[in-house]
């Protein structure tokens, strides 16, 4: 872990679960089930509306739709990445195509959710990219 | 018995197949088919358009005057014109003879404003008051109205009268009008008889009483006054024993049967003519700009037997005149001298020279019949009326035994394409059937033929027939080959349409689902705590109530879809709704070894609704089938059932489709109509579910029956028009 991630587990603070999904119900619903289990939560619409948020900073771990609208989740990622470091993130995807399936072997295989996934699997999914278990 | 995802929406039978730039020409002609004239135009036409190069399609049709009593009949002929050719497109229309060109000028503007039209054969009276219509150019016979009477005037200085026989079409009456008003201003002096629009019996009767110094031309006889058909060499041969004064017609085709001759025109070089104008057209020239073209004459032809009857001299015939059946004569005058000369031995020089000449002949026309014979592609062979082959070109290309007293069935002809072939010969020979064309495969030497069979009956007093096989491969697999890739389009298509659908359908459901399961899980971990937050509880039940919501929209739009949606309402025939289901899934059927099986009730009686949805729903009934057949794969069973049935009472429509596969446990017999229910991996389940809304909403009912391990039948029922 590098850059302002590693210093906010280190320091122990309360890490901040980023949501970026343009479903709102998809929003809402995994809002209210990481707060919980305890999570401090934000969500974004777009990546754009993301990156451009203050919140930006505060945030430890990202849960990325692939598909949004304007930026995809991977291209966001990748912003996050060329601004310095490479945030934890679980994708999630309402897709299960051919075409999702690959992209996600070309952006390196990350942890991804099919839509609708067991809420309890998301949670151990955060757990094992922020190596808490 | 598995329940597939299914859902060809709406619109999986638009495939285009139509290739390249191959153009397509409609020939009209007129009724009743068999005109010789129209029959040589034809030729003319058909010859220069499939020469090489070309690459044009051929379509003719014939089209009927409208009778003066009979209004309705033109509105019926409109009517069934627009159905037969409401999907075939035309890049251009030739009309042979005025006939057809009037008759098809009044539908023209209903049916092909925009498809330039090139006429021919039209004599110069039709050709004057048709005008030059939009879009169009063609040819016209160069002669003068009165043509014949003014042959006839020159052949016959002192006649007095002209007798003018006619008949009793429209165009029959237009075209005579136009000879009576032309008659007048060549020879004001004539008398003129009016034979025109008479029965024949009584036109006979007329004929043989004809004052002295008169002649008789017989103009535009297409139908008697009862409306019967006549032929120009019918007439001829009916009229000219009888007739106490010389006959006039200007066609080649009653030459030799009792006309004296005429100015002629060669039909089959106009027909050519058209046809390369409609090769301009074709090839982007603006038909407007085409001048209209007039056909010579082919010159002045004569009848040497009539011309002795009527004491004509010959030195009144026109320069060039080109005179047949001199040779008769000549025998004629060879007996009378031999008779004249000598007595007995005169009687023996007789006997030898018939026997001589009528030798000379028969070789003679046996060298020429053999050249034709043997000029002819493929198989062509004569037979006498009990089917035995008496004349042959020597070409074999299948085997005779298929005809003959003692017929057997021949390897590689299925035997029901041979009982075929030997009942048309057969009603050939008897006379209930003209001019059979048969196309049937052919399996020889491990090769799949086409093979072509024509047979025309022997116009003589002891019957037979001629037949001709050709090899019509080469043109049957170009056309299968089409046939082929429009379907295989098709089947693309739908397969597409279901990807799409089972995909955007997921997507849809998925998301409010997502958010279902995660609120539920948080109120539950809320519920939980030590102190539950209940107002956190209280939105996460509200949230997944309009999630659910939102999910049961999903399924209502689509079903709207596919109730309103672009569903239309209209009779239809549910027998020609499975047909055409059946036949979109005839390659898939043929591709899994399962034959469908199709028994379509005669009576079902039609119900209102929506073809296509109607379609999708029997499409998706016999997918379901191949599929339960596939997974039994039983040997013995690949094979499914569509059956159409009137219900007891008669008024209701019914389609049973079964299979003979695992059929359906009885636990999951009411749920097979539910939304998503599937016992397939990768299916939605939505297949059933739609084609019940879809049968729902056309007043009607679906259930299945299932026998567990031998198969299930689905039925589908709605009540019949009233």
């Amino acid at each position: 872990m590098r850059g302002w991630f590693a210093t906010l587990v280190q320091m122990g603070s309360p890490v901040t679960i980023g949501i970026v999904d343009d479903d709102l119900s998809v929003r809402k619903g995994l809002s209210r089930f990481l707060r919980s289990a305890g999570w401090r939560v934000d969500t974004f619409s777009s990546a754009e509306e993301c990156l451009a948020s203050p919140q930006l900073l505060s945030i430890g771990c990202f849960i990325i739709d692939v598909h949004l609208g304007g930026m995809n989740g991977f291209e966001f990622l990748r912003h996050l990445d060329d601004a310095g470091s490479r945030p934890p993130a679980v994708f999630i995807t309402a897709h299960d195509e051919a075409v999702t399936r690959e992209a996600l072997t070309n952006a390196g295989s990350p942890i991804c959710l099919r839509k609708p996934f067991a809420p309890d699997a998301l949670l151990s999914s955060i757990q094992s990219v922020l190596h808490l278990e | 018995m598995r329940l597939i995802a299914f859902a060809t929406l709406l619109s999986v039978v638009s495939a285009n197949a139509q290739t390249g730039a191959r153009k397509s020409v409609l020939i009209v002609l007129p009724d009743p088919p068999g005109r010789p004239l129209s029959n040589a135009v034809f030729d003319g036409i058909q010859t220069e358009l499939r020469k090489p190069g070309h690459n044009i399609a051929v379509s003719a049709d014939y089209i009927s005057q409208v009778p003066k009593d009979q209004p309705e009949f033109g509105a019926a002929q409109l009517s069934w014109y627009r159905t037969k050719y409401s999907t075939v497109k035309f890049d251009a229309i030739v009309a042979v003879g005025p006939q057809a060109l009037v008759a098809l000028l009044r539908l023209r503007q209903d049916l092909w404003p925009t498809v330039p039209l090139i006429w021919c054969a039209l004599d110069p009276d039709t050709a004057k008051r048709v005008g030059r219509p939009p879009l169009s150019t063609g040819v016209t016979l160069d002669l003068e109205g009165g043509l014949a009477q003014r042959t006839a005037m020159r052949l016959l200085p002192n006649a007095k009268h002209m007798a003018l026989v006619g008949g009793s079409s429209p165009t029959d009456r237009m075209m005579n009008n136009g000879i009576i008003a032309s008659a007048r201003e060549i020879a004001s002096a004539l008398d003129f008889i009016d034979l025109t629009n008479l029965p024949l019996e009584e036109l006979k009767k007329r004929l043989a009483k004809l004052p002295p110094d008169t002649f008789v031309i017989v103009n535009s006889y297409f139908y008697d006054p009862a409306g019967r058909p006549m032929f120009m060499r019918d007439l001829m041969e009916a009229i000219a024993p009888v007739s106490n004064s010389p006959i006039f017609e200007g066609s080649e085709f009653a030459l030799g049967a009792g006309t004296v001759g005429g100015q002629m025109h060669h039909y089959p070089t106009i027909g050519a003519e058209a046809a390369q104008m409609a090769a301009r057209i074709l090839g982007g020239e603006d038909p407007a700009k085409i001048p209209v073209a007039k056909t010579q004459s082919s010159g002045f032809e004569f009848d040497w037997r009539q011309l002795r009857k009527w004491n004509i001299p010959l030195d009144r015939l026109p320069p060039g005149s080109h005179i047949h059946f001199r040779e008769e004569t000549v025998w004629e005058r060879f007996r009378w001298w031999i008779a004249g000369t000598l007595l007995f031995a005169a009687v023996e020089s007789l006997l030898i020279a018939i026997l001589l000449v009528a030798r000379r002949r028969g070789l003679r026309s046996e060298a020429l019949n053999s050249a034709i014979l043997a000029s002819l592609p493929g198989q062509t062979f004569i037979i006498d009326r009990e089917g035995v082959i008496i004349r042959s070109n020597q070409r074999e290309n299948i085997p005779m035994a298929l005809y003959g007293r003692e017929w057997t069935n021949v390897p590689g002809i299925a035997p029901s394409d041979a009982a075929r072939i030997r009942s048309s010969l057969a009603a050939v020979l008897v006379g209930d059937l003209k001019r059979p064309v048969i196309e049937f495969p052919y399996r020889h030497d491990g090769h799949d033929q086409w093979i072509e069979i024509r047979i025309e009956a022997l116009d003589r007093p002891e019957g037979g027939a001629v037949i001709s096989h050709l090899d019509i491969t080469a043109g049957k697999s170009a056309e299968i080959e089409a046939r082929r890739s429009k379907e295989e389009i098709l089947h693309l298509n739908r397969i597409a349409s279901m990807g799409e659908l089972a995909a955007s359908l997921a997507h849809e459901l998925n998301q409010p689902l997502a958010g279902i399961l995660t609120n539920a899980q948080g109120a539950i971990r809320f519920l939980g705590q030590a102190e539950p937050d209940y107002g956190e509880v209280r939105a996460a039940l509200a949230d997944i109530r309009d999630d659910g919501t939102r999910a049961g929209e999903v399924i209502r739009k689509m079903r709207n879809m596919l109730k309103t949606g672009t569903a239309q309402s209209l009779p239809l025939s549910l027998n020609e709704v499975a047909q055409e289901a059946v036949a979109l899934l005839h390659p898939d059927a043929h591709l899994r070894k399962i034959s469908i099986h199709l028994e379509l009730d005669p009576e079902l009686p039609s119900i209102e609704g929506d073809t296509i949805q109607l379609q999708q729903v029997i499409m998706n009934l016999v997918l379901n089938a191949m599929e339960a057949v596939t997974e039994a794969s039983k040997a013995d069973s690949s094979q499914i059932e569509v059956r159409s049935r009137a219900s007891g009472d008669g008024r209701r429509a019914e389609i049973y489709v079964s299979d003979q596969g695992l059929g359906i446990p009885p636990e999951s017999l009411s749920r097979v109509f539910q939304p998503f229910f599937s016992t397939k991996s990768d299916g939605l389940g939505m297949g059933l579910s739609i084609s019940r809304s879809i049968v729902e909403a056309h007043g009607g009912t679906i259930d299945v029956e299932s026998v567990p391990g031998s198969g299930a039948t689905f039925r589908i029922s709605f009540p019949a028009t009233l």
